[in-house]
């Protein structure tokens, strides 16, 4: 009895000791940037080592990048592209999923073979960008959402927790005479909120991250995400980076340069980090079953 | 319960329709449509979808000057990208647009991201006018592949650059392709606008530096011979607690041949007397090598030199916090930027001739600038997408680029503006040299001129204390070295360039693997000859055999 | 029950029609932007070049394939590969699902959320950046070797040397997708019902038995699926990270597939190498993918189809 009471009395305190330090870990980086950023220039340039705090202190860094004209409509449009790009990717996704995690529907499986098959073969970048373009839909906003319309991690993702909830909750719908869309809304949905929040954070981060699709689709500057952005003032002094176009000419004596590396990755990361916190709720403990039984 | 059930399955089911709709539509909806970005006709000015013009422009039969429209694919670069969406945003081309009447649309590839937007836009055969980008596989390829048109007989309408060929052998050479087009519209670094008079022109952008603050207090001289950098490297290590004496490139060798130079080799292919030869495979690389390796051994050299990250600001910091005395391989405009840095003016970074082994050797290998430049955004290419009847008129708004007029607005801005006339000569005004908004002269220099680009550069277009900075370091670069061994910019021949790339691409792996190897020691220096064989059965005299081909054409031009 | 597959499949169509109904959308995603360009996989056999077009570009069978397996570094490329995604296997994959059983065992709900979103926080941090850091702590003068230095140890460059790469790519891996890939499992305990550790509970059962017959069974499709998923990749591997990274010196074990491809690519654009080269990559992470289905489902009774 004693052994099995000790390690219960310490296990608290180290668990909490561990998640500490791998909080620190997690944190200190993101602290370093915005030390950095928010630092005098030739004194981070100096720097080495870890940082404690801002050396000096200065808002030229923050000042500089929003000079850039690209970072306002950059961010306009990441909001939009965040904002519709999800709730068209988790509607599509939610019932996608859905349709393909029914045991009786025959072609359920076939689906779900088939979209296995695109993880793995594409046609590459060329005919894509071809058919977007025959489509109509270069240099337009509504190509980066179609393109990114469905992400099949996420379908299997979401897929999976439907295969989790029990038979015997739908079959008291079929009872009932409930359409597949009643089940759908009524039963599934509800019970899979934690995994809807999941699927909102990934789809949502993953549309706050990607440039990739809009650098190939869009022809506008002014349409540009902030990623894109982002990257381009990131990679911009990076000598190993093979454009020549910048090989000359891309040192400026301006030393806050510098600092708008670091201001440009906090203005990028600051909001869809306050996300989390937001939809962290509906990963409590408890909700969804409290919310089948109510 | 039923009433929130049946609102969220409403929003659910709306959601679906949408999406539905929207995919059926997008479909369905022909490629002829307005919004296909690209097929939009040349004639539309201005309007922020229509970007490229198509080949069937039928309706382009004006003359120039008259509501013409030209869209132009051109990298934008990094600073530019700053202050501006688009080079329409930068006064020269306003002052140009005013003077021509033609409205340009410029097509601004991502920053970074070039030469894939570029892929699919030739993929897709949806071609602009004008092209500031290389043919992956050379001009003779893309000329062969029906991409870009050669000017052989459009000359005519670019009786400028007739004129600048015409001027100097060495430029026609490097306007005709191996196989005899003329290219297209290229940069010209005159030798008169360099202050240098080498056979392909050009400045060196970049040399050795030292910290002449430490020399001065050791009571040194500036290093010339190998001997004299190692007495100062030494100095530097044992009175100045430098922890990496000499900052060497990641790849353990300048690109620039510097140091490699001094044992008449070279770091990659050069020429003696039209013979191509690929340095590392000589035997004065193996002195090289023996050189660095005694080095790294004795702590001259950053232990951790490979791996580190080649970006300025590393080097600054090394530099300026005293951990390194020297650097092998930096660049003309970026040793003020050493400079400024220091606290105080606490120290100071200068530039040092290229090393030699023998006091008053003369060097033939380093750092070079064509005649006519290369390099993305260097180049201008024509598009096969021109008809016809607008060929007079985009070329003739081209070759406008090469009058004095405009090599003055492209070089200096607008008169009265970013530039006044004084004692005879262009002198910059606040706008530029001392900007309001606090912008640096490389950043300003996209908004009020062009910092560079395929018009007669004038290297020498700047501030006048960067006038004096850069002349201080490019000339004592060019003190000891004609860099007459340098390759001039031959390129292989199209039939073999795909082999050659293939060979070159292991050979890189390769060398880079032990090069690194035997500077650190980890491979004796007596495997050298082993590693020349390995070289061999990569197939490096291929290349040098492709190599060779290349210069024999180019120079027989 | 014998009746042929035709009549089947109608009934089905006529039972079921509301249901593929809702499937519309999807399908038609998957249909034109996956299927309708994958006619591009043909130029793994052709030489493409921009200016001809995919269909005007000349045939050459094999010869890309050939020419890969002919480089001198081709079986370690192979190999170095496979033993960075191993090591994600191996270490990767355990971290998330030990970081969220760990997390679940606090009790104060506001240490618990302030850790959980303080590390999801390196996921966001750009790669360009967060190698950056990682070149300059592990320097000779950095900040790992300093503190190594202080217990009395000897400084070591630890992006010189071979040996170290692999655990270093992985860790910093395991650092960054930590949080985030947490997520995934957590959400997925959260699904567990309350009333199985109730249960648990007055059976006497401790902490570490909870964990072991109620938490871990309860997430035990999430942890499957995540498994199969990262088997089928074990010969994909992005290049990004890898050449912000490596050197010469480490070239023998840090030098994957994608890498070396890249590098082809910068002497001069060869869509059709790498689109050969990824064609092989797909290949076998599809033979891997469905062998992993195949032990999962035996194994766990989950599987992705």
């Amino acid at each position: 009895m004693k052994l099995r009471k000790r390690p219960k009395s310490i296990f608290p305190l180290l668990n909490g000791i561990i998640l500490c330090l791998v909080g620190a870990l997690c944190l200190y980086p993101m602290l370093y940037i915005v030390f950095a950023s928010l630092s005098e220039p030739a004194r981070i340039m100096k720097h080495t080592g870890l940082l404690l705090g801002p050396l000096g202190f200065t808002f030229e860094g923050y000042t500089l990048a929003f000079r850039n004209p690209n970072i306002l409509t950059g961010y306009m449009n990441t909001i939009f592209y965040v904002a519709v790009g999800t709730a068209c990717s988790l509607a599509v996704t939610a019932a996608g999923a859905f349709v393909t995690s029914r045991k009786d529907a025959m072609l359920a499986k076939p689906i779900m073979l088939g979209i296995i098959f695109t993880m793995y073969f594409s046609g590459g970048l060329i005919p894509l960008y071809l058919l977007v373009n025959n489509l109509g839909l270069y240099n337009t906003r509504m190509a980066i959402i179609l393109v990114g319309l469905v992400n099949t991690w996420n379908l299997i993702v979401m897929r999976t927790s439907y295969l989790g909830i029990p038979d015997s909750l739908e079959e008291s719908a079929k009872i009932d005479g409930a359409s597949p869309l009643r089940t759908f809304t009524s039963i599934y949905l509800p019970l899979s909120k934690p995994m809807l929040a999941t699927m909102t954070l990934f789809y949502g981060v993953g549309n706050w991250n990607s440039w990739f699709n809009h650098m190939i689709f869009l022809r506008d500057r002014a349409k540009y995400p902030l990623q894109l952005i982002m990257r381009e003032i990131l990679i911009a002094n990076d000598m190993s980076s093979m454009t020549n176009m910048n090989t000359v000419g891309t040192y400026t004596n301006d030393m806050y340069q510098v600092l708008v590396k670091y201001a440009v990755v906090v203005i990028a990361t600051l909001p869809i980090l306050c996300i989390y916190p937001f939809l962290q709720r509906y990963f409590i403990k408890g909700v969804m079953v409290g919310a089948i039984k109510g | 319960m039923t009433k929130r059930n049946s609102k969220r399955k409403s929003i659910a089911l709306l959601a679906c329709l949408a999406c539905a709709a929207s995919l059926a539509l997008s479909a369905c909806s022909t490629p002829s449509s307005e919004s296909s970005a690209l097929s939009s006709s040349s004639s539309a000015p201005s309007s922020s979808s229509s970007a490229a013009s198509q080949e069937d422009s039928s309706s382009q039969a004006e003359p120039a000057g008259t509501g013409e429209t030209i869209s132009y694919w051109v990298p934008l670069h990094s600073n530019a990208a700053q202050v501006l969406t688009d080079w329409n945003d930068n006064e020269c081309f306003q002052e140009l647009e005013r003077q021509t009447g033609v409205h340009v649309n410029f097509i601004h590839p991502p920053v970074g991201q070039e030469l894939e937007q570029y892929n699919l836009m030739v993929a897709s055969q949806e071609l602009p006018d004008i092209i500031s980008y290389d043919y992956p596989s050379g001009a003779d390829s893309a000329i062969d592949e029906n991409i870009y048109r050669p000017l052989d007989d459009l000359m005519e309408y670019s009786p400028n650059m007739q004129a600048i060929i015409d001027s100097n052998p060495e430029i026609r050479k490097q306007m005709t392709t191996t196989n005899g087009h003329i290219w297209g519209w290229g940069q010209f670094n005159l030798p008169e606008n360099q202050g240098d008079k080498g056979q392909y022109s050009i400045s060196p952008w970049a040399g050795p530096a030292v910290r002449a603050d430490w020399l001065e207090e050791l009571k040194l001289d500036a290093p010339e011979t190998i001997d004299d950098w190692h007495t100062m490297l030494v100095a530097f290590r044992d009175q100045k607690g430098a922890t990496a004496p000499l900052i060497l490139p990641k790849s353990g060798r300048s690109g620039q041949s510097i140091f490699v130079s001094a044992f008449g080799v070279g770091a990659g292919f050069y020429q003696e007397d039209g013979k191509v030869k690929f340095g590392p495979m000589e035997p004065g690389f193996k002195d090289y090598l023996a050189l660095m390796n005694q080095w790294y051994s004795e702590g001259l050299l950053d232990p951790d030199f490979a791996a580190t990250a080649s970006d300025s600001n590393f080097y600054a910091e090394y530099l300026t916090t005293g951990k390194a005395g020297s650097i092998t391989e930096t660049y003309q405009d970026i040793v003020p930027l050493y400079n400024s840095l220091f606290e105080g003016g606490e120290g100071k970074v200068a530039a040092v001739p290229y090393p030699v082994k023998n006091k008053g050797d003369q060097l033939h290998l380093g750092s070079l600038s064509p005649i006519v430049e290369t390099g993305n955004g260097r180049r201008d290419y024509l598009t096969t997408a021109v008809s016809d009847d607008r060929l007079e008129a985009v070329c003739r708004w081209r070759d406008n680029w090469y009058t004095e007029e405009s090599t003055m607005l492209f070089n200096y801005g607008i008169e009265g503006r970013s530039y006044n006339m004084e004692d005879g000569r262009p002198v910059y005004t606040d706008l530029i040299a001392n900007n309001p908004d606090g912008l640096d002269y490389a950043v300003s220099s996209w908004k009020y001129k062009l910092f560079c680009g395929p018009y007669i550069y004038n290297a020498f277009a700047m501030p006048d204390p960067q006038i004096e900075a850069s002349w201080a370091s490019i000339s004592t670069w060019i003190s000891n070295n004609d860099r007459t061994d340098q390759m001039p910019p031959s390129e292989v021949p199209v039939e073999n360039a795909k082999e050659y790339s293939g060979i070159m691409t292991e050979v890189n792996t390769y060398q880079d693997q032990m090069i690194l190897s035997f500077i650190m020691g980890m491979e004796p220096l007596d495997n050298f000859d082993a590693f020349v064989e390995e070289l061999k059965k990569l197939g490096i005299e291929k290349a040098i055999e492709y190599q060779q081909k290349g210069l024999d054409t180019y120079n027989s031009h | 029950m014998k009746t042929g597959l035709l009549p089947r499949l109608g009934r089905d169509m006529r039972r079921n029609w509301p249901l593929y109904l809702l499937a519309v959308p999807m399908i038609l995603f998957y249909l034109i932007f996956c299927y309708g360009p994958i006619y591009g996989q043909i130029i793994a056999f052709k030489d493409f070049s921009p200016g001809l077009g995919i269909m005007g570009s000349p045939w050459v069978g094999l010869k890309h394939f050939e020419a890969f397996f002919q480089s001198r570094t081709c079986w370690a490329l192979i190999r170095n590969t496979f033993m960075i995604n191993l090591y994600a296997l191996a270490f990767g994959l355990p971290a998330p699902i030990i970081f969220a059983l760990l997390l679940n065992e606090l009790r104060n709900p506001l240490f618990k959320r302030t850790v959980q979103t303080v590390s999801y926080m390196p996921y966001f941090i750009s790669l360009v950046v967060v190698c950056g850091m990682i070149l300059e702590f592990t320097r000779q003068d950095g900040v790992v070797n300093d503190l190594i230095a202080l217990f009395g140890g000897r400084r070591t460059s630890f992006m010189l040397d071979p040996g170290w790469f692999r655990p270093i790519y992985t860790i910093t891996d395991i650092w960054q997708g930590l949080g985030w890939g947490s997520i995934i499992y957590i959400a997925a305990i959260t699904n567990i019902d309350q009333g199985l550790y109730e249960a648990a509970t007055i059976d006497g059962a401790g902490r570490w038995r909870k964990m072991w017959h109620i938490t871990l069974p309860g997430i035990r499709e999430t942890i499957a699926i995540v498994y199969i998923m990262k088997v089928g990749q074990m010969m994909s591997l992005g290049f990004e990270k890898i050449i912000l990274l490596y050197n010469g010196m480490t070239y023998e074990t840090a030098d994957v597939i994608s890498s070396y491809v890249y590098r082809m690519g910068l002497m001069q654009m060869n869509f059709s190498y790498s689109s050969a080269v990824g064609l092989l990559n797909s290949v076998i992470n599809l033979v891997l993918l469905v062998i992993a289905n195949k032990v999962s489902k035996r194994l766990f009774e989950v599987g992705m189809w």
